[in-house]
């Protein structure tokens, strides 16, 4: 095993074990308060004006009328299209949207390049040797959106490090590690285009080098170019789980767990036994009003009881 | 604008001395049509040399909070302890289980993109003041919790370039500008990732109050202690409350001609109505409203007068989580005495989202009683004909919808009172932009009753501007005082906002604008008043 073998690995299994880690960290955080907002996509027709189920008198006893259908077409539009920074803050989209639109494609590259190195099975011979008639367009698909992910991930990447370099309003608040971050996804983008064009043109090193990863086989030898595009992108992944890049994490939580949470507290459901459990949680706020020592339900019913159950 | 208050960054929020930023009146944007002259507008007044010695005002010259300046180096740095032991709280699993998910994800995830500055309108109408951008508290508890919450956050703070020093000057300051946002929520509706900078303003009013024991006076002390304690906010008591009762039923039954009684502690009615008591006080003409129409309607509901039964509000909402299930709590427990099927709360918009919505999951068990909105039951006895209404009634005025941020974007209560308004009004007309993407009245989150020091000044002159903007919009081609106009505002703390920036602005007198609840609409309406139910010296 060479040395940028083990480099990728390690880089692998941090950026999945950190990644994993925070997502637990955030599913297992105790039920809150509700704090949603509108327009809120699970709600059927209501959700073109943003309206909800508290439209209608006496919700409880009637039947709740959801669509999952339109929260999974608004995810979609959001993911594939941006369309809150569209609507919002179109200057920034033109950046992000191809920085996001690269990230996809790159993603999409590493699928193909996954792919086709467990492929033995469907599409090489039996001496490991791929056959003429799938490898041609599957090369062509390959490289297109690897080509083409690396291209609008640059652009976007430099289009925003400027944004944050030029624009007085963003860069008061810039910190050292925005422009870390941004100067990363150029290098990482930059160095899979500058390795294509310059030393790796059909991706054919960056593809042997997946399948030893697969095969747990050692590597041909690859071009410089090529083994710093590996490198880049190990300490990318090293370092992203890390980072505030993991938004796409965060914003599944925000939209799923607090913007779009409306779940009422119906007697004997489950939220409902959630709340009365963090009911129970201890307090220790110092402000004379608050009864630190006390639990949450006792502070509130003012009963000096511990119990965290709402006496009956 | 003063052009260092446009140089602002978030680690000057920490320098000693006069203030961060200067208002300047002739950056702010430029309002329509009669207010696009010059002297037509209030000035926000100075504080006075004595008021300036005693009170922290070095965020921007103004206090709301007057919050006396600590005499002693010691005294300061017990309150720098302070603050730093609540902020680890607010990330604190069992202390901020509350909102512990999103104040972390809020901290965690935000990419200082600024798209939501585009959509605050204290941020955009101060003409782009530094301090008042959304991300700009926010950026600053943020950087504070990177460095003193997380695990190696001194160093990583130094790292990163995130380093901030935690002064008192910082605290100070953090606590006016925990006021000087409506929590009208429109940055976290705008922003991609759904980072809430609205959340961070009352999670830092809720440090400062649960920790530090630091509220504004009329929110805490003559707020939710008082009510509490006393029953009420307004400081009515349960034997006040009866006799005003008594005054607003002679005066219904002098405006119906109908001998009935209003429903008082009735055990087994159908509905608690839960009215703020500020409209018992200021505005009589909305409970009456809702007398008249339920006893026309033949709805089984009753008042309360039993402690907190009759005092709809919740200031917990705005800065305190005990404070605000502590009041919830009582709501609940009145409701579950009285055996009644549902409570229905009146028209005041925060009073809504802390009963139906954020106590939904404190009001657990016995007390888990349905909780609805009245525009729903409004809109419903209108829908099923139990009126007899003309809508010709109200065509002598125009009229507009202000939509209470409360009750629309966090709530999604939209159409209920557009339904009703189109049944009664012929001369309805939307203002722009509305429903869940309104702008605040510039009262939220307990502005309209902070009377404090030039708070008021700037309350009307910058957090009400959009609105006022919006309101000359709307009647721009009827805006001369020849054509009677009303504002519809179904929320107290909106009309106690509308009130003041009339005032302030002369709109009656110039205009001819009104202001006033849906309630009073309905009652104007009905055919078996002899009389017409507004009046318009009401102003």
């Amino acid at each position: 095993m060479t040395l940028l073998q083990i480099l990728v690995y390690a880089s692998l299994i941090v950026f999945l074990t950190g990644t994993i880690v925070k997502a637990v960290k955030l599913a297992r955080m105790p039920i809150h308060l509700r704090w949603e907002l509108y327009p809120i996509p699970r709600e059927k027709s209501r959700s073109l004006y943003g309206g909800s189920y508290f439209e209608e008198p006496d919700w409880r006893t009637r039947p709740r009328q959801f669509t999952f259908a339109g929260e999974i077409a608004e995810i979609i539009m959001e993911v594939l299209f941006l369309r809150a920074l569209y609507r919002n803050n179109r200057i920034l989209w033109y950046f992000s949207y191809p920085l996001h639109i690269g990230l996809y494609f790159s993603v999409g590259f590493i699928c193909v390049l996954f792919v086709r190195s467990l492929a033995p099975i469907a599409v090489f011979n039996s001496e490991g040797i791929p056959t003429a008639l799938l490898t041609k367009p599957m090369n062509i698909v390959m490289v297109s959106i690897g080509v083409i992910g690396f291209g609008l991930g640059t652009i976007g990447a430099v289009g925003l490090l400027f944004m944050r370099l030029l624009k007085a309003d963003y860069r008061r608040y810039s910190l050292l590690s925005d422009y870390f971050n941004l100067v990363l996804l150029i290098a990482l983008f930059a160095s899979g285009l500058c390795a294509w064009y310059l030393a790796d043109k059909s991706f054919t090193h960056i593809e042997e080098f997946t399948r030893s990863l697969i095969r747990f086989t050692a590597p041909a030898d690859a071009p410089y170019l090529v083994r710093a595009e590996l490198v880049i992108a190990a300490i990318f992944l090293f370092y992203l789980p890390f980072t505030h890049m993991t938004h796409f994490m965060g914003k599944f939580f925000n939209y799923h767990r607090v913007k779009w949470q409306t779940q009422p507290s119906i007697p004997g459901n489950e939220v409902e036994q959630q709340a009365k459990d963090a009911l129970g949680r201890p307090l220790s706020w110092s402000a004379s009003h608050m009864e630190a020592g006390k639990t949450w339900s006792a502070a509130a019913f003012g009963t000096g009881e511990d119990s965290g159950k709402n006496p009956e | 604008m003063n052009s260092n208050s446009r140089k602002i960054t978030p680690s000057d929020i920490s320098r000693p001395g006069s203030p961060l930023a200067e208002l300047d009146s002739g950056a702010f944007l430029p309002l329509p049509p009669p207010y696009d002259k010059p002297d037509y507008e209030p000035r926000i007044r100075s504080l006075t040399k004595e008021q300036t010695a005693n009170y922290e005002c070095d965020l921007d010259g103004v206090s709301v909070v007057m919050l006396e300046r600590p005499k002693t180096r010691d005294e300061k740095l017990a309150l720098i302890g302070k603050f730093l032991s609540g902020l680890k709280k607010l990330f604190d699993r069992n202390d901020n289980w509350t909102f512990l998910q999103p104040l972390f994800l809020t901290m965690e995830y935000c990419a200082r993109c600024q798209t939501c500055s585009n959509a605050c309108p204290i941020f955009n109408e101060s003409g782009g003041l530094e301090i008042y951008r959304p991300v700009y508290r926010a950026e600053i508890l943020r950087r504070l919790y990177k460095k003193y919450v997380k695990s190696g956050g001194r160093i990583l703070a130094k790292l990163s370039g995130s380093d901030i020093a935690l002064t008192w000057e910082l605290i100070a300051r953090m606590i006016e500008l925990s006021y000087r946002c409506t929590i009208c929520r429109r940055c976290a509706q705008a922003c991609p990732m759904g980072i809430d900078n609205g959340l961070v303003t009352r999670e830092l009013r809720k440090l400062f109050s649960q920790e530090m024991g630091i509220a504004v006076k009329q929110i805490h002390e003559l707020g939710s202690v008082r009510h509490l304690g006393k029953g009420s906010s307004t400081g009515m008591t349960p034997l006040a409350f009866k006799d005003n009762l008594e005054f607003m039923e002679s005066e219904t039954r002098e405006q119906t001609g109908w001998d009935f009684k209003w429903p008082v502690d009735k055990v087994g009615a159908d509905i608690l109505l839960l009215h703020n008591a500020g409209e018992f006080l200021a505005w009589p003409e909305n409970p009456e409203a809702f007398a008249i129409i339920l006893e026309a309607a033949g709805v089984s509901y009753t008042l309360s007068s039993d402690l907190l039964g009759y005092d709809g509000v919740n200031y917990g909402v705005w800065y305190d989580d005990l404070q605000l299930a502590r009041v919830a709590i009582k709501h609940a427990q009145i409701a579950r005495k009285l055996g009644v099927k549902k409570i229905v709360i009146g028209e005041c918009g925060h009073a809504h989202k802390a009963l139906a919505v954020i106590a939904d999951r404190i009001l657990t068990g016995n007390l888990n009683i349905p909780r609805e909105s009245c525009l729903t039951l409004l809109n419903g006895i209108i829908k099923e004909g139990r009126l007899k209404l003309d809508p010709a009634r109200n065509a002598d005025f125009h009229v507009t919808l202000h939509d209470p941020c409360n009750i629309v974007r966090m709530m999604g209560i939209v159409r209920p009172q557009r339904e009703i308004l189109k049944a009664v009004c012929p001369n309805f007309r939307e203002m722009t932009p509305r429903g869940v993407e309104n702008f605040c009245c510039g009262g939220g989150s307990g502005f309209a009753i902070a009377p404090n020091l030039n708070f008021p000044d700037w309350r009307n002159i910058v957090a009400g501007r959009a609105k006022l903007r919006q309101i000359l919009d709307v009647f721009h081609d009827i805006i001369g005082p020849e054509n009677n106009k009303y504002v519809c505002a179904p929320c107290s703390n909106c009309k106690g906002q509308m009130r003041d920036l009339f005032a302030a602005y002369g709109l009656f007198e110039k205009c001819n604008i009104l202001y006033g609840g849906l309630a009073e609409l309905i009652a104007n309406a009905m055919v078996d008043l002899k009389e017409p139910f507004l009046a318009w010296e009401w102003h």
